[in-house]
């Protein structure tokens, strides 16, 4: 008997809790409007744009969508709806930038350019001559130190923003640390779209976005000539017993499908790396045509170098065609490449195509000698 | 030697710590700098206040504190390996950090490694209520101890590259990173502690004459634990939330102090042991800072290790002292 009048409330409630939210979000409209740009395919930033003409980089956790900052070069974020506890970044490209990772500083040569580069805590680790040269004709300054950066360098740089990653807490010293969550993005060209949003922090954007798009061009191209041939590709290697390997949801799986290959851990669906038991991996890797291993040394692979690193890896090589290597040694797999993921794509798709290696030379083919007859 | 010697030789280590760096910075402005007078760049002023000053108090503080509370643990437990860390709080200190970096909690370091330290510490003085005596309060810790490392390894096993080294380079300590607030702490902290030692030094002399006669001369086992547990669980926290886990200075600094001076009652160590920590610290420090400007980046931990692990096995070596 209670059921029509309950009904009634329930309805009248809904209607008062619609009528309240109509309430406050006229009231935020009247405040500031905020329109927002998203990139293409990275998932780790946005702009924020306020009828004000104010711009916020919104910068992002690209797995779990959380926020970890916003970035503009005004002391406030009008409009930009992210959470109180969410930190806000003042930056002045005036006083350039500093970076802490090899990848930051190949994004930025690419897109904005290095005219801002202040200071490095990775000089030691580029590689590339032309910015090399450049570090050394415009003082940049190492910046490492005790605990991650040198104090006192950086109070003598005093840059106007230090590119960092996602684990830095955002509030030591009030230094103005920009969150830089490239490395998680699941698309190798969502990795190399970091390449605006730096160049936006420079304050060159455009020159950013242009760079992006000959870099998007190049790679759409790649992939459009490639034909799913279907041949299996795996990845990853042994360490402590167990199988590593980039998940079906990476950038390094979305290469292999994008060259025409068929990545082989077809039925995990995860972003990050996954941990496969060895005799799952076997089983897997027996229906794989050829396993592509990134590994480091100065003297170059063979495949000796890749028993010692594992002798399970025999087993696996045993059941593969080919073993494609990349050796971040002589690649700048981890810097250039990044920046490049279209050379990837290219190299990969000619080991899918044809079997001959690629015009870059990120990959080069295992020369086996205990598989010779 | 003489304690005062060392006294002086610590001061001038804290002086030199504040003018040399990587920066340099004219003796004129230097004390310009520190007594806010005369013309001073503003840059060198940041650099001398916010950077140089904050780094060499902590170290001097951390230092004696640390060698203070190495005493305190080797006095308590009568045994000469026991130092701060073995109540299982610098694990703690180390379950909060690695919550909070390999988890991603929005927690900065050094309050996860506070709230790691406190809470163990609540665990330690909730077990200590039943613990008839110091041993199994000290097994106790270990446990947790062992406990706590289970639970980080099972968390590092799981974490990003970038995670793991966040959580890698706070496990290797550094005075680097303290603000002018956390060293005004360490300061408040040593001169309570340095206060609480004087106080109980006569109860800590009975005490290293054994637990049984101890109390038969009047010292309240109960009451000291509790002061004890307390005080080591909030120094260390701080200090651990502060500078990382800083393990080898409150092991051998009271080693260091027994090898340059003889058998003496805890008035004296109590004086000893401070100079000396400090001293270490700054030393460790310099060298740690000396190894940044020739960019080659030694951690705290490996320094101080180095630079004092020779001296504990010289004084072992030397001496066939009854720990006793």
């Amino acid at each position: 008997m209670f059921q029509a009048p309950l009904r009634g409330l329930g309805w009248l409630c809904l209607v008062g809790i619609l009528l309240l939210g109509c309430q406050l979000a006229t009231k935020e409209g009247d405040a500031v409007k905020t329109g927002w740009i998203q990139p293409k395919h990275a998932k780790g930033f946005a702009w924020a744009l306020s009828d004000q003409g104010q711009t916020t980089l919104v910068l992002g956790q690209p797995r779990t969508g959380k926020v970890l900052a916003t970035v503009s070069a005004a002391n406030s974020r009008d409009g930009v709806e992210v959470g109180e506890d969410v930190p806000h970044v003042v930056v002045d490209r005036d006083k350039g930038f500093v970076t802490t990772s090899t990848t930051h500083v190949h994004l930025l040569e690419e897109g904005a350019g290095l005219d801002g580069w202040r200071g490095c805590t990775s000089l030691k680790y580029l590689r590339n001559a032309g910015v090399l040269a450049w570090a050394d004709s415009t003082s940049v300054r190492d910046v490492s130190g005790d605990g991650g950066l040198n104090a006192e360098v950086i109070t003598v740089v005093n840059p106007g923003s230090i590119l960092t990653g996602p684990n830095q807490d955002l509030g030591e010293r009030n230094w103005p640390w920009v969150p830089v969550t490239e490395y998680l993005e699941p698309h190798p060209l969502g990795r190399a779209e970091w390449m605006v949003a730096l160049a936006w922090l420079a304050g060159d954007s455009m020159a950013g976005a242009e760079a992006f798009q000959a870099v998007e061009a190049r790679y759409a191209a790649a992939k459009n000539a490639s034909v799913g041939n279907g041949k299996r590709v795996f990845t990853g290697s042994v360490a402590d017993g167990v199988w590593h390997a980039p998940g079906k949801g990476s950038f390094v799986a979305q290469w292999i499908e994008d060259a025409g290959g068929t990545y082989a851990l077809e039925t995990v669906d995860e972003v990050s790396n996954v941990a496969l038991s060895l005799e799952s991996m076997l089983e897997l890797v027996s229906k794989t045509d050829a396993w592509v291993l990134v590994t480091y040394d100065k003297d170059g692979v063979s495949e000796r170098d890749v028993l010692a690193m594992d002798p399970r890896h025999a087993q696996v090589m045993k059941a593969v065609d080919e073993v494609w290597v990349c050796n971040t040694a002589e690649v700048d797999y981890f810097g250039e490449v990044v920046a490049h993921p279209e050379w990837v794509l290219e190299d990969l798709a000619t080991l899918v195509q044809s079997n001959s290696e690629g015009p870059h030379g990120v990959f080069e083919k295992l020369e086996r000698p205990s598989q010779q007859p | 030697m003489k304690t005062r010697l060392v006294f002086l030789l610590m001061l001038l280590a804290l002086g030199l710590h504040v003018a040399l760096g990587e920066v340099d910075i004219a003796w004129g402005e230097l004390l310009g700098a520190l007594l806010t007078g005369g013309e001073v760049n503003e840059m060198h002023a940041t650099i001398v206040k916010e950077v140089r000053m904050p780094r060499a108090i902590t170290a001097m503080t951390s230092g004696t504190l640390l060698g203070w509370l190495g005493l305190l643990m080797q006095t308590w437990f009568r045994n000469p390996l026991a130092g701060p860390g073995v109540l299982g709080i610098t694990s703690g200190g180390s379950l909060g950090v690695a919550l909070a970096v390999l988890l991603g909690w929005a927690l900065p370091a050094w309050m996860a490694a506070a709230v790691g330290c406190f809470a163990v510490l609540l665990l330690i003085g909730v077990g200590a209520r039943r613990f008839v005596s110091p041993v199994t309060t000290l097994v106790f810790g270990l446990m947790i101890s062992y406990a706590v490392s289970a639970v980080v390894t099972v968390l590092q096993s799981s974490a990003t590259a970038e995670a793991l080294q966040t959580f890698v380079f706070w496990g290797m300590g550094t005075f680097g990173k303290a603000s002018f607030l956390q060293a005004m702490s360490c300061m408040t902290l040593q001169v309570l502690l340095g206060m609480w030692m004087m106080r109980r030094a006569q109860w800590l002399d009975m005490w290293t004459l054994g637990e049984d006669l101890a109390q038969t001369m009047g010292v309240p086992k109960a009451r000291l634990h509790l002061e004890i547990l307390s005080l080591t669980g909030l120094i260390l926290g701080v200090v651990t939330s502060v500078c990382g886990p800083l393990a080898f200075l409150g092991l051998a600094t009271p080693h260091v102090y027994r090898f340059f001076h003889p058998k003496r009652g805890h008035m004296d160590a109590i004086q000893g042991i401070g100079v000396w920590g400090g001293l270490l610290a700054l030393l460790a420090d310099g060298a740690v800072r000396w190894t940044d400007s020739m960019a080659m980046h030694w951690p705290l931990n490996a320094v101080l290790a180095i630079l004092g692990a020779p001296v504990v096995l010289a004084v072992l070596w030397k001496r066939t002292h009854d720990w006793s």
